[in-house]
């Protein structure tokens, strides 16, 4: 068994929250108190240590960069959004924030649609049987799916056989999501009782 | 005559007990039967014959080649405590790969929560092989606003990153010189159960064309595929399987084969429950139908 102190809160920590599987109860309540006090503390002393320090203190008070008085100011004003009477000044730094974010626009198109469309449009029909099989589902997969979204045609006929092919794709996909997500809540709790069987009680090597 | 009927009633009377019973299990029962599913296979022996997929391979084919060419990687740890157990194991699997290839890693976060948890994994697996803060590693610690950092990245890395995580001035770090954007890197991996990864693409890859690979949950790495198709990752490690299969190729076992055993028991187990509840339902159908055909 672990002679760590910093173990034996973690420890104690996870059978806590694991009480919430049990019923809802106060240790459960403590613990997840805790945990959120704890996380905005650490927020507050990394962004202050990492950010606020070193990029704004440092240089604006002790190296005089007077320019950075400007987002010093944008800071303050968003710190007005806790106010109801004066929570409009903080829509002017959000404004900025926006406009900013409309830069990843063009950028977000071109990754996320043209170089998907483009990958669709060129699919190799070369290497094999495999590579090709592959290709044709890539191709028709796609083309099916669009079409089962297309409703200014009704679902009839070839059109419908078709959309019925890509609403059946569409399963297999949200099929595989979900055993993905079946993996990855049971891979959180492997982690957590491997801690528990190893780093604390020790009975795991 | 009624004799039997009444037989046959007390039968059919205790058959739906049975059955609602179960229907109506405690559903801490099937907790502790997932928790046991789990815990138990860690007491066996590690899953060690696990296959590498395609995309798994290509990742670790990046990180020989980078020995080969004796060129850094770059990690983007930007996992926290809540997607520890996955991406953690991945994480240790690179790195220890890296450094047994005398490969130097560079680190940086976008997540706020995991900063210190990437330092502590870089500390560790050094400490494995003897290696050298600044002469093997370095992390830079947590910046916000992505988009900027990796835009400067592209460009001059030290434009975002005056100082490193542990406040040393870059310029005096040894293994950072003659280091100063994507190009000088031979791949860069994203380790992230956010969408983080697909910023990456964004306004890195796209635009810089570097050899990327992300790392991601297992809940997001559907999400991912289309990349691989269209040129824009070279790899992708999906989940505690894919941490698995990298330590396969590594020939280490570590926390991702160790769980592998427990992640087939608790499939095992769910895929029971799954079927066993779909015939307990049929069985109920079949009950109420035979119930209503008696009323009429």
């Amino acid at each position: 068994m672990s002679t760590n102190p910093w173990i034996w809160v973690g420890a104690i920590s996870t059978i806590m929250i694991f009480t919430y599987l049990w019923k809802e109860n106060p240790l459960y309540r403590l613990a997840e108190h805790v945990f959120v006090g704890i996380s905005v503390g650490y927020l507050i002393c990394v962004t202050w240590f990492n950010v606020l320090h070193p990029k704004l203190y440092v240089p604006l008070f002790q190296e005089h960069q007077w320019v950075l008085i400007i987002p010093l100011i944008m800071s303050i004003m968003m710190l007005f959004r806790f106010s109801t009477k004066y929570g409009w000044v903080s829509f002017w730094p959000l404004a900025f924030l926006i406009g900013f974010s409309g830069y990843g626009i063009p950028a977000s198109i071109d990754t996320n649609m043209l170089k998907q469309l483009q990958a669709t449009i060129n699919v190799s029909f070369s290497g094999g049987i495999i590579p090709i099989i592959t290709a044709l589902i890539i191709l028709f997969g796609t083309l099916s799916c669009l079409i089962y979204f297309y409703f200014s045609f009704p679902h009839k006929g070839a059109v419908g056989k078709i959309a019925k092919f890509g609403s059946m794709l569409l399963m297999i996909s949200f099929g595989a999501s979900f055993g993905y997500t079946v993996m990855a809540r049971i891979s959180l709790l492997i982690g957590r009782v491997l801690f528990l069987l190893r780093d604390w009680l020790g009975v795991v090597h | 005559m009624s004799i039997e009927n009444n037989k046959d009633n007390n039968s059919s009377n205790k058959n739906k007990r049975w059955l609602y019973t179960i229907l109506n299990l405690d559903k801490r029962i099937v907790y502790i039967c997932i928790f046991l599913a789990i815990a138990l296979p860690f007491f066996l022996n590690p899953v060690v014959d696990i296959k590498s997929t395609k995309w798994v391979k290509s990742s670790y084919d990046l990180v020989e080649e980078a020995a080969q060419k004796r060129k850094p990687i770059l990690i983007g740890f930007d996992y926290d405590p809540a997607t520890l157990a996955e991406l953690q194991p991945m994480a240790m699997a690179i790195i220890r790969h890296a450094f047994s290839k005398n490969v130097k890693v560079v680190g940086i976060n976008f997540l706020l929560n995991g900063t210190s948890l990437a330092a502590d994994t870089l500390e560790k697996v050094a400490k494995e092989y003897d290696k050298k803060y600044g002469e093997d590693y370095v992390f830079f610690g947590f910046l916000p606003q992505i988009s900027v950092v990796l835009l400067n990245f592209g460009e001059d890395f030290r434009k975002s990153y005056k100082k490193d995580y542990y406040g040393k001035d870059l310029n005096e770090i040894p293994m950072l010189k003659g280091l100063q954007n994507f190009d000088d890197f031979h791949a860069v991996f994203c380790l992230s159960g956010t969408g983080l990864p697909s910023t990456y693409i964004v306004y890195g890859v796209d635009r810089f064309k570097f050899n990327y690979i992300a790392g991601v949950t297992a809940v997001s790495a559907a999400d991912y595929y289309p990349y691989l198709q269209s040129g824009q990752m070279k790899g992708l490690l999906g989940g505690m399987k894919a941490a698995a299969e990298y330590e396969g190729l590594l020939g280490k076992i570590s926390d991702g084969m160790r769980g592998m055993a427990s992640q087939s028991w608790g499939h095992i187990t769910i895929i029971a429950f799954i079927i066993i509840g779909n015939i307990l339902f049929y069985v109920k159908k079949r009950y109420e139908d035979e119930d209503k055909e008696k009323k009429l």
